[in-house]
């Protein structure tokens, strides 16, 4: 059997592929599209850190005060309370079951240092290497938080996007790696339970975060309902309004505000490893 | 044809208004049937397929000017779809009932194309629905021609022997 012979017969089975499925083709419409354009709306949130700080590193530093050992044992990463955030589970409030060094005001002569994929698997529960030269992980108190949502894509897609940047506002490189958390916020300011999903790509790797740098997580969620929520109403439990963002490796998180819509799928937000290029200007958005 | 996907939003219903930017009308209408076919048999589910080139369309009527300024406009949204396709798959198969009913030969036909390794796969529809020289589909997916080329030829035997096979027992 010849190529030639091959090619013919695919050019004609492709054809009346295309022939047969072309018909039960229906478009959405241009005034869908249109509609959808009109509805993508940038949104941009920029928290203050020293705000975000003073409402959720205070407490910490509280309970170190009070638990009196500012010179405990360094840092272990990868403790199981860094898993609460993931899981969406624990309290906006930090778990200070071990007061990092840095919440009596020292960030950056924190002993441990994130090695690896320690963050990225937190489940590992691998300790920290101790290395005095190289920077030290970024902690909640030294970023910034910000929210872009893309402006598409609207109520026809499936899919909405949006982009986390966490910016180094500290003075010192910091190294950041692996996978952010985030908690919905409903309408009525309440945590909502949220399932996160880490995507595998890219794959997660250390970054050095100069100051001033930002390292960026794309979240993506479905707004379409799952069989389960076709009749929910509000659909899917509702707009959201906002996200509790944990740094990864940290206990501590920093609030952002800003309409993010209907997450359905029962709250599941898909999240991929921090990167220092933007996702918004990856080629699937800016070919 | 104009219709409304089923399962979206009601709200879609208060959406439908005069055409607003005819060139952009003509081309919706000349592009979506084939676009969709395409992502249809490498998805084969004709409701994301739908969706996904739906958006793809969104995508660029938002930019609408920097899309008629590059040189292929039909490339810019078929390139956004397929990037959309390899995205939303990345997590998994959608679990949105999308199936069309085939006759025999396409089920082969579908079957044959799903036993392909994704990059063969979309090689051979691009080739043989898009239409395109293994140069447009090597600038798509960002390699080497002489890579498309070998993809066209491991990919179009492998499905030649299936349809084959599957000719000689029926």
């Amino acid at each position: 059997m010849t190529d030639r012979h091959d090619d013919e017969m695919l050019a004609g089975a492709f054809e009346s592929f295309w022939g047969e499925v072309a018909p039960h083709v229906s478009a959405a419409g241009t005034g869908a599209a249109h509609a959808t354009v009109r509805r993508w709306r940038w949104v941009r949130v920029t928290v203050a850190l020293a705000l975000a700080a003073l409402a959720v590193a205070a407490p910490v530093t509280a309970y170190a005060t009070i638990s009196g050992d500012p010179h405990g044992p360094p840092v272990r990463l990868g403790q199981p309370q860094n898993i609460a955030p993931v899981l969406g589970g624990s309290g906006a409030s930090a778990s200070a079951t071990d007061p990092a060094p840095d919440a009596t005001g020292t960030p950056d002569q924190a002993p441990a240092t994130a090695t690896g994929d320690s963050s990225a698997h937190p489940t590992s529960g691998a300790a920290g290497t101790p290395s005095s030269g190289a920077p030290a992980r970024c902690r909640t108190a030294q970023l910034s938080a910000e929210l872009d949502l893309f402006d598409w894509p609207g109520q026809i897609g499936a899919e909405a996007e949006g982009e986390i940047g966490l910016t180094n506002t500290g003075s010192r490189s910091c190294v950041i790696t692996g996978y952010i958390g985030a908690r919905l916020i409903d309408a009525d300011g309440q945590e909502a339970p949220t399932t996160l999903v880490r995507e595998d790509t890219p794959p997660p790797a250390s970054l050095v975060l100069a100051p001033g740098r930002t390292a960026w997580a794309l979240i993506s969620w479905w707004f379409t309902p799952s069989g389960g929520e076709q009749y929910t109403s509000p659909l899917c439990g509702g707009k959201m309004f906002g996200l509790w963002v944990t740094a990864p490796g940290e206990s501590t998180s920093i609030r952002l505000g800003g309409q993010i819509g209907t997450v359905c799928w029962h709250h599941q937000l898909f999240v991929s490893p921090v990167t220092l290029d933007r996702p918004s200007r990856s080629r699937a958005l800016a070919p | 044809v104009i219709s409304l996907l089923d399962g979206d939003d009601p709200t879609t219903l208060a959406n439908i208004r005069p055409p607003k930017n005819p060139e952009f009308e003509e081309f919706y209408a000349v592009h979506f049937q084939p676009l969709t076919v395409q992502i249809f048999a490498y998805t084969m589910n004709l409701a994301v397929a739908q969706d996904i080139v739906q958006e793809a369309f969104c995508r660029g009527l938002a930019r609408w000017k920097k899309v008629t300024a590059s040189e292929d406009p039909v490339a810019w949204v078929r390139r956004a779809a397929w990037d959309l396709v390899s995205r939303r798959y990345r997590r998994g198969v959608p679990r949105t009932p999308g199936a069309v009913r085939l006759s025999a030969n396409q089920l082969a036909m579908a079957r044959a194309l799903s036993t392909l390794p994704p990059a063969q796969r979309r090689a051979v529809i691009l080739h043989y629905l898009a239409d395109l020289p293994a140069s447009e589909i090597a600038r798509q997916e960002d390699v080497a021609e002489s890579a498309v080329m070998s993809w066209l030829n491991r990919g179009r035997t492998a499905l030649a022997a299936q349809l084959d096979e599957y000719g000689e027992r029926s």
